[in-house]
């Protein structure tokens, strides 16, 4: 092959390194009206709403409430209904006399400008009639908690169980018990660029044109059809250069609907960009989950079976179902064999921000409590940990590996192909692991303590229904491709040209990806949960050899040749072995498309090289990983420093490792964000106290380590390229792996660690705590 | 995330800006390299009707060694505590500290003498002026008067400037001969306000005595704060626990604040570490080495 698999720079970056992308905010249209949004700052309240003196106020061209809105645009469409939630309660687009979380919106201004909006936004009177409120996610299970939703009767919207074998027999033959209880606090997705949503009403062709940051286009033409009660095919939604998704721009928000609603009311171009304020305050959030678990095992630390239950903080509303707790409850087996297991996902409302999905969505807790289970096993039995995963892993052999309950997507959930004891054995020859426990011993011996962290994780990546993607050879030989996901920065456009360039041997240049615009292709779900590659680059396979077939049936006959004589080489259709007998591309196109005003010269293929093609996975392919680290903890100040990182990853075949490995780094970024820093913080009565970076803190790039970087290939027996999604595999273990090593480093001094985001002040309470216990045992 | 509506005002002389203060008093507020006050603008959480906007007065832009010290104009950026090798040989201590200040972008706009009268009480340009008793000269049409570091910093993100005053520069003395200075802390990211600074300075007199060393921290409540060795041991010399103890002493005394980041154990106990290690760093840096 050629370009598949090759470090390929990327076709985008000239055009962002230069300042030269193009983004929503980017857009000027004239006579373009500002939107600012007024939002709660109770966490629950009964609410009216005084208007007039933002009004008033020059500059201001209306005022919009929710009685203001259509009845079809009042409530957030739930993408991902599910029978499980039985209660499931949409968000309100602009919030009808109640609110129940800080940040809720009240009222959209629209100005001449967004300073004139936010004016008037200061003059909205918001008169709260406050009622009691609940925050803390265990407060809001216990009878008598105030309920978020008066019209459900407990907070506890669902229970969701997972389950396979019989553990109750698992656990009654258990030599050992480890049981935890195990935290994961809330954060969120932080893009570069904020979300942002221009709408205008095209009045050549009478429909609604959206540009928007969306990583699913054709949900929200659709949600905006029905909000404005148009036909689908009167909306268009667009997106320019986005700087980041993060998950949290693949679902439905209140400005989504709202600025088209606005646009057409109005009859101009409207514009409204989220604040990075509004974005901490308000955007979905994801995380927050308390597990109360076990693990039983033999004596030899062979897993027998893992239960408990653990609570999922859904915040105020539901807007895209079960899908996070969900995540968790399947994935927490991982790489291990599991064969009882029994875990219940309790969906609980409280008066929050909405959580939904955040790159990584669920695995990186599931991950983490199964690994913090294994460690205190290990400690408990004294088995290595490495030694201890070991025994443990599924085997190469045992693919395809049926878990024994059903997926997220509604399949058995059933491992199509990988190789863990080869992920495993990578990482620790990487970090030397024997080398690096010889000097743990040695070091702490003059007082320094260094840990070693070991985890491996699977991920469902590249999931259904499908993809459909367009391909075209042009008059003058180049190729478009037009698909339906979107890019926030992936590198499609580089990616899916490889695959192009090698299948019609046409130079890489000539190949133009075209995205973001729901014109392009007939369908498409859209940009998410590691499946773009997977799915609209098989389906992107498929197109371009579709085009190679039709090339060598037109060529062929051009050449008056059979198909099974030809090759396809440097953009020509030649007779394998007689390169003079050879027709290009090009004149293929030229050929087939015939002359204006004559009849169509070979009527049997019918005009030019164009196809349509897509691809439907009959079900998730599952990449996997192992990240292995080493630290070094200062007990005086108790600050982490990371000496080593080891990323090993198996995502089947890749087709650019460079795009690759930054999904992994920008991956590892974001979990050693979630290890240490980003938390978002409530007070008791529900105000939000981490609304800027001041306070939220990500992890900059002093913070994040070089990554090594490795892959082990297992190609996936699912899709026609054997691809695994890479999207979130650097994220979800790095948790797990830093806190056993943080722990690990302290280890003389008997810290647990059951709790992340975890700060050096956080530390310094737990060595004092273990101090305490150790000083009781004496 | 867009300020409210204000007027704004570029003197080109400090009589100008004086005429300026007078007249709007509370209502101004002025502007050197925004580091801080932009921000607070955006959310809202200051509105000012009128900035006054220093950056066209000329010579405030200037630093200058007299007999007395160095003295530091209003405009003077941070980023001339890393560049300026003439200036950061006057000044080790804040040549030291200027590291852990915000990031590259921030320190080519933010000023010395602005980041001072913010007075955030984790800014380490704060502690540095508290250890070092830095003074600052305070213009007005009622009169110029010099307020040294002890009076200036008040109470968090409070000075004594009165509503009518420009700082026009702040004056640090010379190096302490024979002295080592040490700046160091503990912050949760580079660049991030300190949970605990401390900056040190050891000092012997002619007898060996170390009564005039000192340190200052930072990030421990609503102000730095200055402890004397001398106060704590007077006439002390070279003895090995001295500066543990000094440092345990320190610690106790504080009563930091707990906030999101750190807690007040947590940061007595890095004021604890910080203050011995620093002690023990500069005094490494004396004239006559560590002890």
């Amino acid at each position: 092959m050629g370009l598949f698999g090759h470090r390929q720079v990327r076709a985008e970056d000239d055009n962002l390194i230069a300042g030269r992308g193009r983004y929503v905010d980017d857009l000027r249209f004239p006579g373009m009206l500002h939107v600012a949004i007024v939002r709660s700052q109770v966490a629950r309240a009964k609410i009216k709403v005084d208007v007039a003196a933002a009004l008033a106020l020059p500059g201001v061209h209306a005022v919009f409430t929710a009685d203001d809105l259509p009845l079809s645009a009042r409530i957030l469409p739930d993408c991902h209904p599910n029978p499980a939630l039985r209660h499931p309660r949409g968000p309100a687009v602009l919030a009808a006399g109640e609110v129940r979380y800080v940040g809720e919106p009240i009222v959209a201004i629209v100005a001449d400008s967004r300073y004139l909006a936010e004016d008037a936004a200061d003059l909205v009177l918001v008169e709260y009639d406050e009622m009691p409120a609940v925050i803390d996610l265990e407060k809001a299970i216990l009878p008598g908690s105030p309920l978020v939703h008066p019209d459900v009767p407990s907070n506890l919207g669902a229970r969701i169980p997972v389950v396979t074998g019989n553990t109750d027999a698992a656990f009654a033959q258990a030599f050992y018990v480890a049981r935890e209880r195990l935290e994961i606090q809330r954060g969120a997705g932080q893009a570069m660029e904020t979300r942002g949503v221009v709408a205008y009403w095209n009045e050549y062709e009478s429909r609604m044109v959206v540009w928007n940051v969306s990583q699913v286009p054709f949900v929200h033409r659709t949600a905006i059809a029905n909000a404005l009660g148009l036909p689908e095919n009167s909306v268009q939604v667009l997106n320019p250069d986005v700087g980041g998704g993060f998950g949290y721009k693949g679902l439905t928000y209140t400005e989504d609907l709202l600025v088209p609603v606005i646009a057409r009311k109005l009859g101009c171009p409207i514009k409204w960009i989220e604040d990075r304020r509004e974005h901490l305050i308000a955007s979905y959030h994801e995380r927050t989950q308390i597990h109360h678990l076990e693990m039983a095992v033999t004596q030899d630390g062979v897993i027998l079976g893992i239960r408990g239950r653990f609570l999922y903080d859904a915040g105020a509303y539901t807007p895209w179902g079960p899908v996070v707790p969900l995540l968790t409850a399947v994935n927490i087996p991982g790489p291990y064999k599991v064969p009882n297991y029994k875990v219940d996902a309790d969906i609980v409302y409280t008066n929050t921000v909405p959580t939904a999905p955040v790159r990584g969505a669920g695995r990186p807790q599931a991950c983490y409590v199964c690994e913090r289970l294994l460690d205190k096993v290990g400690h408990e039995l004294k088995i290595d940990p490495a030694e201890l995963r070991r025994r443990n892993l599924i085997q190469p052999d045992e693919f395809p590996y049926e878990l024994g309950f059903i997926s997220r997507d509604g399949t058995k959930r059933t491992y199509d192909s990988g190789d863990f004891p080869a992920l495993l054995g990578r990482g620790l020859a990487m970090i030397k692991y024997d080398a690096r426990r010889e000097e743990q011993t040695k070091l702490r011996q003059e007082g320094k303590f260094i840990g070693i962290g070991l985890a491996l994780c699977v991920e469902d990546t590249g999931l259904g229904p499908f993809e459909e993607v367009g391909m075209s050879i042009e008059l003058d030989g180049s190729v478009t491709v037009r698909m339906g996901t979107p890019s926030q920065g992936q590198g499609q456009r580089t990616a899916f040209a490889q695959i192009v360039a090698d299948e019609l041997a046409v130079p890489f240049e000539a190949v133009k990806v075209l995205t973001g615009n729901t014109d392009l292709v007939r369908y498409s779900i859209g940009t998410f949960a590691s499946r773009a590659g997977v799915v609209t680059g098989s389906a992107v396979s498929i197109a371009a050899k579709q085009l190679k077939q039709r090339a060598f049936a037109i060529g062929g006959t051009m050449l008056q040749a059979q198909a099974g004589d030809l090759e396809l080489e440097e953009g020509c259709v030649r007779v394998k072995g007689q390169p003079s007998r050879s027709v290009s591309l090009k004149d293929i196109v030229h050929t087939s498309l015939g002359e204006s005003g004559a009849p169509l010269p070979m009527q049997e293929f019918g005009p030019g090289m164009s196809t349509v093609a897509n691809f439907c996975p009959p079900t998730n392919t599952f990449a996997t990983g192992c990240h292995c680290a080493v630290v070094e903890v200062d007990p005086k100040t108790c600050q982490v420093k990371i000496l080593q990182y080891v990323a090993v990853e198996d995502f089947g075949n890749v087709i650019n490792p460079l795009i690759v490995d930054g999904q992994v780094i920008g991956g590892l970024g974001l979990g050693i964000g979630n290890t240490f820093f980003e938390k978002v913080v409530y007070d008791e009565g529900g105000q939000i106290l981490t609304g800027t970076f001041m306070d939220y803190l990500m992890a900059t790039t002093m913070d994040v380590p070089r990554v090594e970087i490795d892959y082990i290939v297992t190609p996936s027996p699912l899709n026609p390229l054997g691809m695994k999604g890479a999207g979130q595999g650097g994220t979800i273990p790095v948790p797990a792996v830093l806190s056993a090593a943080v722990e690990d480093a302290l280890q003389p001094f008997g810290v647990r660690l059951n709790h992340v985001p975890f700060s050096e002040s956080d530390l310094f309470a737990w060595l004092g705590e273990a101090r305490t216990r150790a000083e009781q045992a004496q | 995330m867009k300020p409210a509506p204000f007027s704004y005002a570029a003197p080109h002389s400090v009589e100008e800006c004086l005429d300026l203060l007078s007249r709007y008093g509370t209502d101004a507020k002025l502007m050197a390299g925004g580091q801080s006050l932009m921000p607070l603008l955006s959310l809202r959480m200051a509105r000012p009707s009128v900035i006054i906007d220093i950056n066209r007065i000329p010579g405030l832009d200037a630093w200058e060694v007299t007999g007395e010290g160095v003295r530091i104009g209003a405009r003077v950026r941070q980023r001339s505590l890393e560049r300026d090798r003439a200036l950061r040989a006057e000044i080790p201590l804040m040549a030291e500290a200027v590291q852990f200040i915000g990031h590259p972008a921030t320190r080519s706009r933010g000023t010395i003498v602005g980041s001072m009268c913010h007075a955030d009480p984790a800014a380490e340009l704060q502690v540095c002026a508290i250890l070092l008793g830095a003074a600052f000269r305070l213009r007005s049409h009622s009169g110029d008067r010099v307020v040294s570091a002890e009076e200036f910093f008040l109470d968090a993100l409070t000075t004594a400037v009165g509503e009518e005053e420009l700082v026009e520069e702040v004056r640090l003395p010379l190096p302490v001969v024979g002295a080592g200075y040490s700046f160091s802390e503990v912050s949760r990211r580079h660049g991030d306000f300190a949970m605990v600074s401390v900056g040190c300075i050891v000092t012997r007199d002619a007898q060996g005595r170390l009564d005039e060393s000192a340190v200052a921290l930072g990030g421990i409540g609503s102000r730095a704060q200055r402890f004397r060795l001398g106060d704590y041991a007077p006439g002390a010399t070279a003895v090995p626990a001295l500066f543990a103890d000094f440092a345990r002493h320190v610690a106790e005394t504080i009563e930091p604040d707990a906030d999101l980041h750190a807690s007040t154990e947590y940061r007595r106990a890095l004021a604890a570490h910080l203050v011995q290690q620093g002690l023990d760093v500069a005094a490494s840096r004396t004239e006559s080495g560590a002890q």
